[in-house]
């Protein structure tokens, strides 16, 4: 990470001094971009490619996992659009490189994003407004941060855990959907979790970041879910290879194209194996087919069955997300659209009444309804908001306390 | 109006302040607070602030035992883990660590089977044991849980095993040897008044070992009715191991009982490693902690010798876990000796022992969970 302070702060320099030789200017910055990205694909897709390669080929070439530095994929990201912009001209160079360090390493959002583009946060680094109420803001954000996490994500994912590891004969199709909605809820709160942690310690400290998800799981199309889910990569993504690449004001063949390349490379972002390639390719084609054929339908259908279309079509790709392998993900598919190994059972009712209640409550806080009463509610009484987030952060206490909590199970007996 | 500004302005960081003043008394608390090294709720010793070394720091054992150690003395520990279960209540859960919470409070253990692999082999050894005492009579009683007995008091459509199944897999392998089998199931099913399981514990009552004494008896040529025996009550206020493996809090408390000879035993009884002798089954020292269960028989033992003035020279080995603590009492009377060995404890040369002793005959004593999850019996020979 320190090579990538340094190195792309030098490159942040050579572009801007050779800002008026365009030519010189762009060769540095083809070396900048270059060279992150092979550091990225060194470190994350090494395994992957030899894997791949040994698969075409059947050869055996073996190799040692890296270790992976942490915040890796966020950072080369954030160096990356620092460059780009400052050859554009979008910001000026950064000469502090410890004003820079500060860019890349930030802490509160190193580990789980959001990805924080030098434009959105280059003015903040010179003047930063520090005050009373920021610090309080960015502390009740914290907070529902570190409860969506720990209270919300943690037991949908014990929830899916447990239902993963079900035999196939026992997972009735509800079951199979349960459990795919189970996910469905972890990710989003883990990952939106992170994200208002980080917004909120950097608030704390006095800086804005861009939002990241934008109550996701309420969007009428796939479209629509895009643009409210990991905001910040997306933006990334078509900032520096969309738009670059022609955007939408080319033939629609090349349009498509387009499409397929930036949704392969988000997914292979996600992580190097192949179905993260088949995820993200499966939103690619999804979103081609929104713009180009069934987009006008889907316009005309009452909203609360777009809101169903979307959320199913998102359901199912998580499956491939979760799946580490191409036929688990089949496996999972086909439990979920088969009906002879029945609809229901005495455990599908035992599984869904023991987690009714939390599932009602993750359902209303991923939907921004909750938000609005929160505010209705607390818009003139400071207390109740300050109590709402005390009870929060004390049950997130006992919920990580609880998760030490080992009880000798071989007692003697 | 001044005034009204300024708590405006305090009221603004409330949330903050709270917080900070949350942790900052937990930090205190933590700092004054005195270092526990054991922790009755869990039945473990807790971990005390490590010693720093450079080899520990070095090889990652320090900071492992340093988290351990912020963890284990976490302030208000016990507290935090009850308000989670609580809520965890609240929202409807019935079901924690394996342990679901039942109908008239009943905590339910989970039944779980090891791999056919280990099972058959412990089938095995069971067979070639059986074969080398041919001339010896030999018992099985294996006693259903309370998830198999108590069904109907499970939470509806909870995901238990099968272990009525498990155990009719068992009574059939058993018929290839010649190990007898005592099934109690049919006879713990239609006895529905009395309370054949503690609520909190996972073991059976001393009312269910009575019981299931009657056809022990008459399978092993014992007459039950030759001795009468006097129930005591000798606890109420038995909250044992399910509650800790759950943490569910029920008001529920339980009662030990006793069942001791009218007429009296005189009894020595040996504790063979440990090289104690007393002149009672029941350590009541142990009514004061939190597993009082560990009354009978001083909890578990590799081996215990039993000796009482019986007028038949009759020898018993038991082979057994915990659940043959609260019936032994009731064998007593009937043998001049017992020798109980729990295989899981016990590393002595069986075969030496059945010939020293003279045995006579052999039970094997075990709860269905334990023997299923059971793994020494494997290398019993």
């Amino acid at each position: 990470m320190i090579f990538s302070i340094v190195f792309n702060y030098v490159l942040g320099l050579d572009i801007s001094c050779r800002s008026d030789d365009t030519k010189a200017a762009k060769r540095s910055l083809i070396f900048a971009v270059v060279v992150n990205l092979f550091i990225l694909c060194f470190f994350k897709y090494y395994g992957f490619l030899v894997d791949t390669v040994n698969g075409i080929f059947r050869t055996t070439f073996s190799y040692k996992a890296l270790p992976l530095p942490i915040g890796i994929s966020f950072y080369t990201f954030q160096t990356m659009s620092y460059v780009i912009d400052v050859y554009k001209k979008k910001v000026t160079v950064q000469e502090n490189i410890v004003k820079f360090g500060v860019y890349v390493s930030m802490f509160p959002q190193l580990i789980a994003g959001p990805i924080v583009r030098y434009v959105d946060i280059g003015r903040q680094l010179d003047r930063r407004i520090f005050s009373g109420e920021m610090f309080e803001q960015g502390c009740e954000r914290f907070i529902r941060g570190l409860g969506k996490k720990v209270l919300l994500a943690n037991s949908m994912g014990k929830l899916f855990e447990t239902l993963h590891a079900l035999p196939e004969g026992q997972t009735t199709t509800i079951l199979a959907w349960l459990c795919v909605l189970a996910y469905t809820f972890q990710i989003y709160f883990d990952f939106s979790g992170y994200s208002d942690m980080a917004m909120g310690l950097g608030h704390m400290f006095g800086f804005h970041f861009p939002k990241n998800f934008d109550y996701p799981y309420q969007s009428k199309s796939i479209t629509e879910f895009w643009r409210r889910w990991h905001i910040s990569l997306s933006t990334w993504f078509r900032e520096y290879v969309y738009i670059p690449l022609g955007g939408n004001r080319v033939s629609v063949k090349r349009h498509v194209i387009n499409l397929l390349i930036v949704w392969m490379l988000t997914g292979l972002w996600h992580g190097a194996s192949w179905n993260f390639v088949f995820w993200g390719m499966y939103y690619g084609i999804l979103l081609i087919l929104e713009k180009y054929v069934i987009g006008k339908y889907l316009e005309k259908l009452p909203s609360w069955l777009q809101g169903i279309y979307s959320i199913v079509l998102v359901m199912i790709g998580w499956v491939f997300f979760f799946s580490g392998t191409m036929q688990g993900a089949g496996a999972t598919l086909e439990a979920m659209f088969r009906f002879d190994h029945g609809v229901w059972n005495g455990h599908t009712f035992y599984y869904l009444k023991e987690n009714l209640i939390l599932l009602l409550i993750c359902m209303l806080a991923s939907r921004r309804q909750l938000y609005v009463w929160y505010c209705r509610a607390t818009a003139n009484s400071k207390v109740l908001a300050a109590l709402v987030h005390i009870i929060i952060f004390v049950l997130c206490i006992a919920f990580l306390v609880y998760d030490t909590y080992n009880p000798f199970l071989y007692f003697r007996f | 109006m001044e005034k009204k500004k300024k708590t405006g302005k305090t009221f603004r960081a409330l949330t903050a302040c709270s917080v900070m003043g949350i942790v900052g008394v937990l930090m205190f608390a933590g700092l004054i607070g005195e270092e526990k090294t054991f922790s009755d709720q869990e039945n473990r010793t807790l971990q005390t602030s490590p010693d720093i070394t450079v080899a520990g720091v070095l090889d990652g054992s320090y900071e492992t035992a340093y988290e351990n150690y912020q963890n284990d003395q976490f302030p208000f520990r016990n507290q935090w883990i009850y308000l989670k279960s609580t809520v965890e209540k609240m929202l409807g859960k019935t079901e924690a660590n394996g342990v679901f919470l039942g109908a008239d409070d009943y905590l339910l253990e989970n039944f779980e089977k090891q791999p056919e692999a280990d099972y058959a082999k412990t089938m095995e050894a069971l067979k070639n044991f059986s074969k080398t005492n041919e001339n010896l009579q030999q018992y099985f009683l294996l006693v259903p849980n309370a998830v198999n007995i108590y069904a109907d008091r499970l939470p509806m459509g909870a995901p238990v095993g099968d272990q009525d199944q498990a155990m009719d897999v068992f009574a059939a392998d058993l018929t290839q040897t010649s190990i007898q089998n005592v099934d109690i199931r049919e006879l713990f099913r239609d006895n529905t008044d009395t309370q054949l399981y503690y609520r909190m514990d996972h073991h059976w009552t001393t009312d269910a070992a009575r019981l299931a004494f009657d056809p022990l008896a008459q399978s092993m040529g014992i007459e039950p009715e030759k001795t009468a025996f006097e129930r005591i009550l000798v606890s109420d206020d038995f909250v044992g191991t399910l509650a800790a493996k759950s943490g569910f809090h029920t008001n529920q408390k339980d009662a030990i009982a006793i069942y001791t000879p009218k007429d009296g035993l005189d009894v020595v009884v040996t504790y063979v490693e440990e090289q104690k002798k007393t002149g009672t089954f029941y350590n009541k020292e142990k009514l004061e902690t939190k597993d009082q269960y560990a009354m009978f028989l001083d909890g578990n033992h590799a081996e215990i010798r039993i000796q009482t003035p019986a007028a038949e020279d009759r020898r018993l080995l038991v082979l057994k876990d915990s659940y043959a603590n609260c019936m032994i009492p009731f064998l007593a009377p009937y043998y001049r000796e017992i020798v109980v060995v729990d295989p899981r404890y016990y590393y002595g040369k069986l075969q030496e022992l059945i010939q020293a002793e003279e045995i006579d005959q052999i039970l094997f004593l075990y709860n269905a969970n334990t023997f299923f999850m059971d793994r020494s019996l494997k290398n019993i020979k």
